[in-house]
């Protein structure tokens, strides 16, 4: 399936689905993301947005329907595979490792497979060292990008909100995720850390990340999505550009006639 | 005579805090990193011991290192079972399989008389060698524990700081990031208890050596719940915490037993001790006694944070 633009697309989601018990929290989901696109995922609360991104990042299996990465199917693929394969992604609870630094927390994603076996590191010292300089390269590198050098040794349960966050996407970017999922990266955050992410958001993508959001800030979406992807009850009910999405007058009344009305109940 | 009396108990609280501390830092491994709670590190322990008893009697061999590798690869191999069971089931049902276990363990033994001796456990154990090297004398022993005591504490950290410990350390602070981030938690989670396993059994190897004696008693629950108090106590995630622990423990021991209470009050009181020292500490230092080195650090530091804009 080629895009309309001609450019292949980076993932691709076949009639998606995932049921608990008898809910559909996800209900058969076809969508198409293009290499270096930033696309927004849309829609009230229970949408099943964060359900869809555990399954893209297969933290979750699916109940039925295909999950296409770099056009192969990896339905069935363990997530710590997928993340070696290119995909990223944060959480909305962010999941730090909080006792640790900035640094160790980025110098995680930056680590190779192999370390992970303790026989690697008492039998070959020499490949440790290597992989030691390589990782603090590459940890330097990141938070340099992210703007994060000064709380480098800071512990992550100690850094603000929005560094916290911040430190999310820095991580992605060490293990080079070429496909990185943001699980609302700019809520709780005040209009000026908004606008940091917003930028950070598209120079990663100028630098040919693909990205894919969820985001319930409208501004935000506006002014880095190119396309966003109406999500509702588990099904795609839309798909435009951000604006003329959220100008669609049956769309609003499901995003903002529900929101008026769990404002009510609250 | 008292001269006498204490440099004898003076010997005992060294090696018991020598052990201890091993079979602590051992126990903090599966509870700092893999974060789960496990009561069943006295029978990993014992089983250690029993291995020494076994070999030692049957005249196989009473070399501490020969020994102390046979009980490693034993306790390794049942503590990496446990492990596989520790991902099906987590938290409070890990808890409850791990006492099963440790309790379970411990009964098996005691009906296996041909290894434990029943009742009466093995006793009368031959004294160990270290590579043809006969170790009686007290100042032998103490030196064997001290070298298992500082190599696992060096082990310890260097482990800590390696790239490896950064795994294991993310792992405790969230399995699910961890993930993401393309490591699979079934490999570290098996490292981290094979590991602990290991050093628990060959810490049952010195003690059983030591005493020249082994009894399934010794390692019952009440020790597994012992052990517990020493890593809580001390800091759950911090060898120097262990070590804090290990010595406190160590040390209130014999000092409860110098009441001239009957036996079986003197082991009701400790307990009673141990259980308010516990419930003590963890509501006043909640991340245990090494949280007394941070208290100077706490005070600037809280300081400099009114001072940022």
């Amino acid at each position: 399936m080629i895009s309309a633009s001609g450019r292949p697309p980076i993932l691709q989601t076949v009639e998606l689905s995932r049921s608990f018990g008898g809910f559909r929290a996800v209900d058969g989901v076809t969508v198409s993301v293009e290499q270096g696109d930033i696309v927004a995922l849309i829609g009230p609360n229970g949408a099943g947005k964060t359900t869809l991104f555990n399954l893209i990042s297969r933290l979750l299996p699916p109940t039925s329907g295909q999950l296409l990465f770099d056009g192969q199917d990896v339905t069935h693929t363990s997530p710590q595979r997928l993340a070696r394969m290119g995909i990223g992604r944060t959480f909305q609870d962010v999941r730090l490792f909080d006792s640790m630094t900035a640094w160790d927390n980025v110098a995680v994603f930056a680590q190779s497979d192999r370390s992970a076996t303790l026989r690697s590191g008492l039998l070959s010292p020499r490949a440790v060292r290597r992989e030691a300089r390589q990782v603090r390269e590459r940890v330097e590198e990141v938070l340099e990008y992210a703007g994060l050098s000064a709380v480098a040794s800071t512990i992550a349960g100690e850094l603000s909100f929005a560094q916290q966050k911040k430190v999310a996407i820095a991580r992605c970017l060490a293990q080079r995720a070429r496909l990185m999922l943001l699980d609302e990266p700019a809520s709780g955050l005040d209009a000026g850390e908004r606008e940091d992410v917003a930028k950070m958001i598209e120079k990663l993508a100028g630098d040919g990340v693909t990205i894919v959001l969820v985001e319930h800030n409208m501004g935000i979406v506006r002014e880095v999505a190119r396309r966003a992807i109406f999500l509702a009850e588990g099904t795609v009910v839309g798909e435009d550009t951000p604006d003329r999405l959220l100008h669609s007058s049956e769309l609003a009344e499901i995003y903002f006639g529900h929101i008026r009305s769990t404002a009510g109940v609250a | 005579m008292i001269v006498f009396g204490l440099t004898l108990v003076y010997s005992d609280i060294a090696m018991q805090l020598l052990i201890y501390f091993v079979v602590a830092i051992a126990l903090n491994f599966v509870i700092g990193y893999a974060r789960a709670l496990s009561i069943h590190h006295a029978a990993l322990f014992g089983m250690g011991a029993f291995t020494y008893a076994v070999m030692a009697q049957r005249g196989w061999s009473n070399d501490l290192i020969v020994c102390g590798l046979v009980a490693a690869l034993l306790g390794g191999l049942v503590s990496v079972i446990l492990a596989f069971g520790s991902l099906r089931i987590s938290g409070d049902y890990f808890i409850v399989a791990s006492f099963a276990f440790q309790a379970f363990a411990i009964n098996a033994l005691f009906n296996w008389t041909s290894v434990s001796g029943g009742a009466n456990g093995d006793y009368g154990l031959p004294t160990p060698t270290v590579l043809g090297l006969a170790v009686s004398s007290t100042f032998a022993y103490i030196t064997a524990a001290a070298v298992l005591a500082i190599t696992t504490l060096v082990f310890a950290i260097w482990l800590r700081r390696s790239p490896y410990g950064r795994l294991l350390r993310a792992m405790g602070d969230s399995p699910s990031a961890l993930l993401t981030a393309g490591f699979g938690v079934l490999r570290l989670k098996v490292g981290v208890f094979g590991i602990s396993g290991m050093l628990a059994a060959a810490a049952g190897v010195l003690y059983a050596a030591y005493l020249g004696v082994a009894q399934t008693g010794t390692f019952d629950v009440s020790l597994a719940i012992l052990l517990v108090a020493i890593v809580v106590i001390g800091g759950t995630g911090s060898a120097v915490g262990s070590l804090l622990g290990a010595t406190l423990i160590a040390f209130a021991q014999p000092l409860l037993s110098n009441l001239n209470l009957s036996a079986t009050t003197t082991a009701a009181v400790q307990q009673l001790i141990f259980a308010a020292l516990l419930v003590g500490v963890v509501a006043v230092l909640p991340r245990g006694l090494v949280q007394l080195g941070d208290v100077r650090k706490l005070v600037p530091r809280r300081g400099a944070g009114a001072t940022e804009p």
